[in-house]
Order: structure tokens, then sequence, then C-alpha cells
């Protein structure tokens, strides 16, 4: 208790910080942006990234106002969809033939690492001006920080959210804006059911039940993630695995969320397609920060906040944790380090880009783009405030074999199991357990 | 009731179970022709089929595409589609004649590693092809698809074109002979003339599954100015983006339109070559 109360004591510190755009925890000096020089040989440089069209006209009027700035530097823009953009990269990466500025998803990118650490260089080595970015953001593994150097850089503020409609919560008697535990989720459910019975609390489907109950419940309950990765263990035992899943099963015996069958026409990220969302039927979503415009754009007209996350009453650790949704990392077959730093920099660092950029790839990490975004009206409230809360938890970052597409498959299985009722907590614990050891081996 | 009422009942009758299983085959197309029209709120909150106006901004906007419009994707399309599709009737109706025709050594070793090559999954050989291409030099471009059809890469089209070659009577090769013809006249002006329902579905079905091939064309092709209709469409699907789902329906429509209009025009070779190709031989 004495270890929670602690983490609690520094989760509403850092809040405090946090809250009031980000002033204290990302400081970032207020200094003219001075371009960088390049006098090096003329360049072509491949540039790789997936995204709607937003994102891609934004990404291509920055390399445009680039090349006019940097004539010697030229970027291919290698951009497509994010449907086998990772098997296509890992393909490219084991061929020697990957585009030098690549970007990745953050969950993927320790796999890449662990299967060669070569694949990318560091920008510490190559002196990247890191001065606007926050050190406590920036050097994390999920955030593209491995042994000791940037292999990889953060396009965003990213994390879990949970988007609240905040008249019906209200109208019911809901209040996201308080403390609140798992335990509340189910009796809010029953709330819900009581005032329509065709509306539900929470809108998702087993994979976001997956990612965002799952596994922050299994941080709190066991104050580990699921491996221990130097040791290549399994940290969670069958019992925990069975309270989880328990917890899942009463989500959907008390009808907080939709039933399973309902819910997999509308699986991943296709939450925004369900026609109860559109028709406002659910009182909220979890979502990913940089997804919650999508979510929020399918059903308009709604006052939406971003509510605050579940805690188990005893937890052993916030769970809830902020990232990033992309990394862009220089491939270590880039034949032209130099220039591509160059444009890294004016990506990352140069105002005009930042303004250009925008919100195109979630909140921007850096307290002066924030700053250029609200300036410009283009970073909207809701989304800095959800970016605000999940980044005050400071949970564990999850391990690379739970969050691999082979560990979440296991999850999702066993969610889906449970979901359906084909099979009880305690038997899906045990094949889980079973399963996401052999996963180590 | 007459014998002839019957009869016609069980016309009208029969016409409607066609019509009405015809319709519900069809049906996701028509869905996709009407939600082109529609807006996101009205395809994913409404079940009515006939959308609210009809606009043709959809159709406008997802033609101009957000960079390069459709009519570059199109062509691009077409000149990897056809050649490949070309390369592929010529190269694995020459190999077939050597199978089915002619007796050499080794024959039935090299007939085995053919068909066995028929079980190989893409997923297994596309790395090693993958790096075999870039020793080349040809990633981003068509190459890796002309060259593996110029070469017979395609066992199940040669293994179709034997089967319906060995169905053709060797008299008819024989009396060619007799009359002076080398081999490759017989080959020729003999049995291609004849085995045009089998090269016409070897054809159709080549130009389908490299139309509609997505993965191939994302692992060798990386310049979107080189990218195909299939690579063009999931462009502007992300789940961080809000997707106009009317414009991206829009152009999956012009999209089927030439399969759909090459399937009606050639149907007669379509459905005879499949049927006499499996059953003969």
């Amino acid at each position: 208790m004495k270890k929670f109360t602690r983490n609690i004591a520094a989760v509403l510190t850092v809040t405090a910080m946090v809250s009031g755009s980000f002033t204290t925890v990302f400081a970032a000096e207020d200094a003219e942006y001075t371009k960088k020089e390049y006098t090096g040989e003329e360049a072509t440089l491949r540039f790789s990234w997936w995204g709607g069209d937003d994102r891609l006209e934004a990404t291509l009027s920055v390399i445009e106002a680039f090349e006019a700035d940097y004539p010697n530097i030229h970027i291919e823009a290698e951009y497509g969809s994010s449907d086998g953009y990772h098997d296509k990269l890992a393909t490219q990466l084991a061929s020697g033939t990957a585009p030098d500025l690549i970007q990745i998803d953050p969950e993927t990118m320790p796999t890449y690492v662990a299967t060669n650490p070569d694949y990318f260089v560091s920008y510490d080595e190559n002196g990247f001006d890191f001065s606007e970015f926050d050190d406590a953001f920036l050097r994390r593994q999920i955030n593209g920080y491995y042994d000791g150097q940037q292999l990889g850089i953060p396009t965003g503020i990213a994390g879990p959210a949970l988007l609240v409609n905040q008249d019906l919560a209200e109208e019911i008697g809901i209040d996201f804006t308080a403390d609140y535990s798992w335990d509340d989720l189910i009796e809010w459910g029953r709330l819900v059911r009581e005032y329509d019975s065709e509306m539900y609390l929470l809108c998702a489907n087993k994979s976001y039940i997956a990612t965002f109950v799952f596994y922050n419940y299994a941080k709190q309950l066991m104050g580990t993630t699921l491996y221990d990765v130097e040791n290549g263990v399994l940290n969670i035992t069958e019992e925990q695995m069975e309270e989880c899943l328990n917890y899942i099963q009463a989500l959907y015996e008390n009808e907080v969320v939709a039933p399973a069958s309902y819910s997999a026409a509308y699986d991943g990220d296709n939450l925004q397609s369900d026609p109860n969302w559109i028709n406002g039927k659910y009182v909220c979503t979890f979502a990913h920060v940089s997804t919650m415009n999508v979510m929020m754009s399918a059903c308009e007209g709604v006052k939406w906040i971003a509510g605050n996350l579940p805690m188990m009453d005893g937890a052993l650790d916030a769970g809830w944790t902020a990232n990033c949704p992309q990394i862009i990392a220089v491939s270590s077959t880039c034949e032209n380090v130099d220039a591509a730093m160059v444009f890294a920099d004016y990506f990352f660092n140069n105002p005009e880009s930042m303004s250009t950029l925008a919100c195109t790839r979630s909140v921007p990490a850096t307290e002066k783009a924030r700053e250029i975004c609200q300036e410009d009206g283009t970073l909207e409230a809701v989304l800095m405030d959800a970016a605000n809360i999940c980044s005050a938890f400071g949970g564990l970052t999850p391990d690379r074999y739970a969050s691999s597409q082979e560990g979440k498959a296991i999850v999702t299985d066993a969610i889906e199991t449970v979901g359906y009722g084909v099979s009880t907590p305690a038997d899906a614990a045990a094949d889980t357990v079973a399963q996401l050891a052999d996963l180590i081996q | 009731m007459t014998r002839k009422a019957k009869k016609k009942l069980n016309l009208v009758l029969s016409y409607l179970v066609i019509f009405a299983i015809g319709f519900i085959m069809l049906y996701p197309i028509i869905w996709m022709f009407f939600a082109a029209f529609k807006t996101n709120d009205e395809i994913f909150g409404h079940i009515s089929l006939l959308p609210s106006t009809f606009s043709f901004q959809n159709f406008i906007d997802g033609w101009n595409g957000t960079v390069i419009p459709y009519s570059q994707y199109f062509i691009n399309t077409a000149l990897l589609v056809l050649p490949t599709t070309l390369f592929t009737i010529v190269s694995c109706s020459l190999v077939a004649y050597g199978f089915a025709r002619f007796q050499f050594p080794g024959k039935k070793i090299l007939f085995a590693i053919l068909i066995s090559t028929l079980m190989l999954p893409n997923s297994v050989i596309i790395i090693p092809r993958y790096t075999l291409y870039n020793k080349f030099h040809w990633l981003d471009s068509y190459l890796p698809f002309y060259v593996p059809a110029i070469l017979a890469c395609y066992p199940f089209f040669i293994y179709q074109l034997i089967q319906f070659m060995r169905g053709l009577p060797r008299d008819l090769d024989e009396s060619a002979y007799i009359d002076g013809c080398g081999t490759f006249r017989v080959f020729w002006q003999i049995l291609l003339p004849l085995m045009k329902p089998a090269l016409f579905s070897a054809a159709l079905f080549q130009f389908m599954w490299t139309y509609n091939d997505y993965f191939n064309s994302l692992i060798y092709i990386n310049s979107v100015k080189k990218f195909t209709v299939s690579l063009a469409l999931r462009l502007s699907l992300d789940a961080e983006s809000v997707v106009v789902w009317g414009k991206v329906l829009a152009m999956a429509f012009v999209a089927v339109i030439p399969l759909i209009v090459l399937f009606f025009a050639a149907q007669k070779y379509f459905v005879e070559g499949i049927a006499s190709s499996g059953l003969k031989g």
C-alpha cells in the first residue's frame, strides 16, 4: 500500500507538472531555430511512412519546403498503407534495401532491434539536437531508446485514452473525471443498461479489451509486465491470469460491453464503424490518443472529454503509460547519414515543419510543437487532456514478448473464448499461461 | 393446369430463383456502387441501399487522388499486367508443348519438380526471390513480374495447358509432319489455334490474379509513381486518419470495372477452357 501511495503521489506530482501545456515536464528553450548547414555532396534519401491523406499532404509539404532550402538533398517519398507495411520493412531490413528514413511502429521496433541491433544508426552518435525533447519521455525503449542510444525519434505522444460522451455520462450520473476503480466500471455498466437497454457503457472489441483492459489490469495486479525479459521467464501465474480473465468475463456478463458476437464485426481499429457508436449508444470507449479523432468524427455533435483511467485498489503498478504512435529511424544502410540527420532535424525541430505537420502524427512530442499547434488551432484540447492523463500514470512499458503479435494473439484468443462463454476463466488461464510460456522458449 | 402452363410456371419459377441467386451474388458490387455516393455517416449509420443524394464528387475526388491521379495508377497497372499476361501465355504454352508432345531424358523427374513447385506457398519463396531480385537490381521495377512470366514460372498454367494439349489428337501433329511441318510450325499453326479456349482461360486467370495482387506489388515496388491500382486503393486507409470511404469505394468500383468487362467479354472461353483442360487428358 505504501508503495502504491508513493506511486500515486508521484503520479499526482507529474500530473501537476504536466497540466497547463506540459510547461515543466516538457520544458523547452524558447530559442530561435537555426537551420543546419549541409555542405556535403548531393544526396538522395528515401523516406517511407504509412498514413492517411492528411499525413500525406503535410509530410509532402515539409519535404517540398526542405528541398527548397536544401537543393543538394532530394527526398524520395515512399508512402503507403499500414497494411503490409511492416512485412515489407522486415524484408527490406533483412535484405539491406530499407529506405534511409523509416517510420516504424514502436511496438514492432523491439523485434527489429532484437533481430539485428545494427539495423539503425544512433541519433546520439550523429549529434542530433534533442534540446526540444523532454529526456524523461524520450529516453524510453518504447520511444526508440535502446542500450543507451536513441535509435528512433518519437513522432508524438500516444497511449491509452478513455473518450467519454460527457453529456450522456452526466445524465446517467457517471463521473469519469474523478478517480475510480475497475469495479466501478462494472457498476456503471449496470447503471447504463438500466438507463437504456439499447446502450452499453463501453465500446470495445476483443482486441481493445486485450490492449486496454487485460494488459493494464495485469500490470496493476502483478506490479510487473507479463514477462521478465532479462531472465527469460513468464511473470504472470495461472491464478493471476484467471483473475484478469474473471474480470473480463464480468465485463461481458454484466453487459458493460456489447456481446462478443456483436463486436466481432468491428474488431481491431474498426470500432468507428459500429453503428451503435455512430448513433451515440455508448457512453465511452477506450482509444489510442492518435485514434481519438477518428472515433470523434464518427459520432459528431457530442461533447467529448478525455476521462480518467481505471485504477485497481491496491495496485502494484500504475499500469497505464504514454508511448508514441510512431518512431522515425535512420537505417544503417543509409549512404549519407549526415543528410539524413539534417532532414530529421528539419522535420522535428523546425517551427515551420511543426506547424505544417501539426497533429497528423498524434499530439506532437515537443512542447514547442504543441504550443505552435495550439496557436494554429490544430491541437484539440481533448487530445491534449488525454495525452496529459496517460503521461501522468507512468506505468510499466509492455515487454517485447507481451507486445509482440504472437503474444497479443494468445491473449486475444483467451479473451474471445471467455467472451463467447466457450471456456471458463480457469480453463482459459491454464491454456494461455502454457502458450505464453512456450512463446519465450 | 395444362402441361404448357405448368411448363411456363416452372420456367418463371426457375428464372425467379436464378434472379434471386444472381442478385445475392451481385449485391456486394451493387452495394459498393451506391456506397460510393454516400458519406461515412450514411455508409455506417444507415442500412438503406440508396444514397440520399447522387453526387459524383467522391468519384472526382477519388480519381484526382491526393498527389497522383488514378489515371497514372491504371496506366501502371496496364504496364504491369498486360505484358505479364502475354509473357505467361507464350512461355507456358511452349513449356507445355514440350512436356505434352516430346520424350526427352529426365522428363518425368522434371515434370515432378515442376508440379512440386506448384505446392510452394508464395510466403516461402518471397524472401529468396526478393534477395535475388535485389542482387539483379530489379527492385522498384516491373521486372520481378515480367521475368518469371518470360521464364514460365507458373506451373499451374503449364499443367493446365499440358492437360488440354493431351486431349488434342496426335494424329493432327503427325499429319502436319507428313506435310513437311517442323516442330515449331506444328505448335504455331496446328496446336495453338486449337488451344484457344485454354489459352484464354489461362490469360484471364493470370490477368485477374496479377491485377488483384497486393502483396507482391507491395514488396517489389517502392516508388508511388509506379504503384498499381491495388496498392493505390489502400493508400488512404489508416486507423489514425479519418477515411473518406465514399472516395475509396468509388475508386474500388472503378477498379473492378475492367475485370467485370473482361469476364463477360471472354466468358465463353473462360468456362470452356476450365472445363476442357480439367476433364481431358
